[in-house]
């Protein structure tokens, strides 16, 4: 399993996980990286995400896997994949996969909202419940952000806050930080920006 | 910047912010002419379109041109725009198009007309374009509905009639020649054979239609914008050939794109190994109005499936026609993937198809659907016209009764597989009498009956294997206006879009409501335009315009189809239909097909 790492920046935030799939899938193609495609009637490449990021997040550190049919140099594909990106999309390294993506539990996030401070945001979160609605399979739900946010900090800059969230992630459990925005500034025409900065596993170690 | 605090704020952000990959950037300061090619609907509509690829190509070959797109802006992005007071801007550059020396739009249907002036007002120019500065764009426009220039006259500087492939280049050289001096330019442009100036055009001088003679010639992208959110058509487009050897009597694709001419497999396996080395994409669709009629195509497919094949590249096949629709291409394109089949017979009796000159005979039909059945497909889609000249309550029925027939057909067969039941879907669209056809001249139905001619067949099917599906109706009305309209109709236009009109082509947003309300207002009826029998010798708006095929050509047609009777393809027979005034002769002889 090789995984590969890259920046989601720029211009290609805009595109949903959907868009990013089928975009990677032509890279590959482009890049003539021998990737292993499904068997089966409607194959397709074999490509797993780490996690699906939002439309519109930014992410330093993303990642997702291929399975190759032949060998190539992890700095070969890197390149290879670098000639042939959008705006935004960048390579950051290529690898073998020593764990496995289920194993990913949480995830930080970089939130600038434009228009706040630190002690908006404190005075926020001091309420001992912050209920919110949460769109799931089944429907809407409320859920309490004050009990899903894991750790969270807040730092004042010129013109507005920086969140630091540390948040579910993954399979079992995820909490957008565009939910921790919306029922923290829920109108609609705040300016804000969000990235996902690292995933973590159970034991608290780096993906 | 102001625009990326926007973009969160809508919901295809991607439609806006450019960085596609393949889309490309200049140095401003370093290009001499700036072009807003404009496709006046939205991205994902706008992104499938073959036209524009092939122009935002050739143009930006040139060093010393930057060409960019433009497309309309759905209202949750308008509204912020307007409020926000960004105006207009080219996705590659997100400068305001203002600035640009060009702006062009592709006229492809009628109902984009109120996004043209949408378009403009939002770049912050004037709209009509007598109320334009020297110091503003020249606005231009070409596409197929300007053969009829007419309706857009009040709005457009310059119409640039045919393919523009070569002209698009003398425009922009004459431009240059010209340093930018709009009056002189539109003066000197004017002169050319493909232009037309409405300001200043004298009538009785005809603007010739220009064409290219050699497709292998002509350019063709090697790169193609890939989308970062999806596309209608999102996949690599192969134009086979253009133009159309038969010659069905409603279709203005099958007479203003004459004559036929093909490429060579060779040039397109050239082409399609660089558009799939490029853009990664995953699905060819080979483009033309009529596949099967293109001559090597059992070779072609050869080709082209000894290279998809190992690539797990789609090939997409539409308009195959029903009566040359081989049983062994379709196996062929059944070894790479396939989808449902669709047939477009047009109308439901023999009769009927012999006075549009549909070669279609029924057992055509039928041995379609036993190849189609026998190759495992269970869903057939058959496309049908109602509002046909000559029409009657008969060939209506005779549409549910083809069906039903198929329907039929499928169970004897006994090929079918357990349990798979067949389907047939009818798709119904209204007949709207288009310029250049041989139907020019004939009445649209109304709105009352085309409701009731829906409904005489929707009630004539009973059996729950077909399905039909058809438009309401309105805004092939307001196609039929606009198709054949005249100048006066630029009033129209221009009051429906200040009272809201936009996006017609879209069931969301068109507004029936409020075009009555227009109409009114500016005392134009429906009745007047598309509900008018126009006589033969009556000058018709768009005689100002010469698409190569004779009006002697289109009468002649027009009689024979209301003597039921057909003509041969231009592959049997010559007609004479004229185009050959203005391809030279040497490219429709019919030796050399």
């Amino acid at each position: 399993m090789i995984r590969i790492a890259f920046e989601k920046s720029s211009t290609a935030i805009y595109m949903s996980h959907l868009d990013l799939m089928r975009c990677m899938t032509r890279a590959l193609t482009r890049a003539e990286i021998p990737a292993k495609y499904t068997e089966g009637f409607n194959p397709h490449l074999y490509l797993v995400f780490a996690a699906p990021l939002a439309l519109g997040i930014t992410g330093e550190r993303e990642y997702f896997e291929i399975k190759l049919t032949e060998d190539m140099a992890p700095e070969q594909i890197r390149q290879r994949l670098n000639a042939t990106l959008p705006r935004g999309l960048k390579i950051l390294d290529v690898f073998e996969a020593e764990n496995d993506f289920n194993e990913i539990e949480s995830a930080d996030y970089r939130v600038f909202i434009e228009g706040k401070t630190a002690e908006d945001w404190n005075r926020f979160f001091s309420a001992p419940t912050i209920p919110t609605e949460k769109k799931t399979k089944r429907g809407m739900e409320t859920v309490d952000l004050k009990a899903e946010i894991i750790s969270c900090r807040a730092e004042d800059t010129e013109n507005g806050v920086v969140l630091s969230l540390h948040l579910p992630c993954g399979n079992r459990k995820n909490l957008s930080p565009l939910l921790v925005v919306k029922t923290f500034a829920p109108n609609e025409e705040t300016y804000y920006t969000a990235a996902r900065c690292a995933f973590f596993d159970q034991k608290g170690k780096r993906f | 910047m102001e625009l990326e605090r926007l973009l969160l704020r809508v919901k295809n952000p991607a439609w806006y912010s450019g960085g596609e990959l393949n889309s490309i950037t200049k140095d401003k300061n370093r290009v001499k002419t700036r072009f807003a090619f404009c496709f006046p609907d939205l991205y994902d509509v706008a992104m499938s379109h073959l036209g524009i690829k092939i122009l935002y190509d050739i143009l930006n070959r040139r060093d010393d041109v930057w060409c960019e797109r433009v497309f309309a802006p759905a209202p949750d992005m308008e509204g912020l725009m307007r409020e926000k007071n960004i105006p207009l801007f080219g996705l590659e550059s997100r400068d305001p198009i203002k600035d640009f020396d060009f702006i062009g739009f592709t006229l492809q249907y009628e109902l984009s007309y109120t996004n043209v002036l949408n378009m403009l007002d939002l770049a912050g120019l004037p709209v009509l374009a007598a109320e334009r500065t020297d110091d503003m764009p020249v606005v231009i426009a070409g596409g197929p509905c300007t053969v009829n220039p007419e309706p857009m006259a009040d709005f457009i500087d310059l119409f640039n009639i045919g393919e523009g492939e070569e002209t698009l280049l003398q425009l922009v050289d004459l431009w240059q020649e010209c340093g930018g001096n709009k009056r002189e330019f539109l003066e000197k442009a004017d002169r050319l054979e493909s232009c037309y100036v409405p300001a200043i055009h004298d009538r009785k001088v005809k603007v010739r239609r220009r064409i290219v003679k050699d497709l292998d010639r002509a350019p063709y992208p090697e790169k193609l914008i890939v989308p970062n959110a999806k596309a209608i058509h999102d996949r690599i487009s192969m134009e086979i050939m253009r133009g159309c050897i038969r010659g069905c009597r409603f279709c203005q694709a099958g007479m203003i794109y004459r004559p036929f001419r093909q490429k060579s497999p060779e040039r397109m396996m050239e082409n399609i190994q660089k558009l799939c080395q490029s853009t990664g994409y995953e699905e060819i669709s080979l483009t033309s109005l009529s596949s099967s009629d293109y001559e090597q195509l059992p070779r072609f497919a050869d080709l082209l499936l000894d290279y998809c094949t190992p690539r797990k590249i789609n090939l997409a096949l539409p308009s195959l026609r029903i009566d040359n629709f081989s049983e062994e291409l379709l196996k062929k394109l059944r070894a790479v993937r396939s989808s449902g089949l669709t047939f477009a017979p047009e109308a439901g009796t023999q009769r009927l198809r012999d006075a549009i000159n549909k070669n279609i005979t029924e057992e055509d039909i039928f041995e379609s659907c036993r190849i189609a059945f026998q190759g495992g497909n269970t869903a057939v889609k058959l496309y049908f016209m109602i509002g046909l000249p000559t029409e009657t309550d008969e060939d209506i029925l005779g549409i549910a009764d083809l069906a039903q027939r198929i329907v039929d057909y499928y169970y004897q067969l006994k090929t079918k597989k357990n349990g798979k039941g067949v389907s047939v879907t009818i798709s119904l669209s209204t007949f709207v009498p288009k310029p250049f056809t041989p139907f020019q001249w004939e009445p649209q139905i109304g709105l009352d009956e085309i409701h009731r001619r829906q409904q005489l067949l929707k009630n004539a099917i009973t059996s729950k294997k077909i399905r039909l599906n058809y438009h309401e109706g309105k805004t092939s009305v307001l196609e039929g206006i606009f198709s054949r309209g005249d100048r006066r109709l630029g009033k129209l236009l221009l009051t429906a879009w200040k009272k809201g009109c936009i996006l017609d082509a879209w069931d969301e947003h068109f507004r029936y409501d409020l075009w009555m309300e227009a109409m009114t207002e500016c005392s134009i009826k429906a009745e007047d335009y598309a509900g008018r029998r126009y006589a033969y010798d009556e000058e018709l708006p768009w005689d100002v315009v010469d698409c190569g095929v004779s009006k002697a050509f289109l009468i002649r047609e027009s009689k024979l189809a209301y003597e039921n009777k057909t003509s041969p393809n231009c592959k049997e027979k010559c007609l004479g239909c004229g185009v050959k005034s203005i391809c030279g002769g040497d490219v429709c002889d019919p030796n050399c097909l």
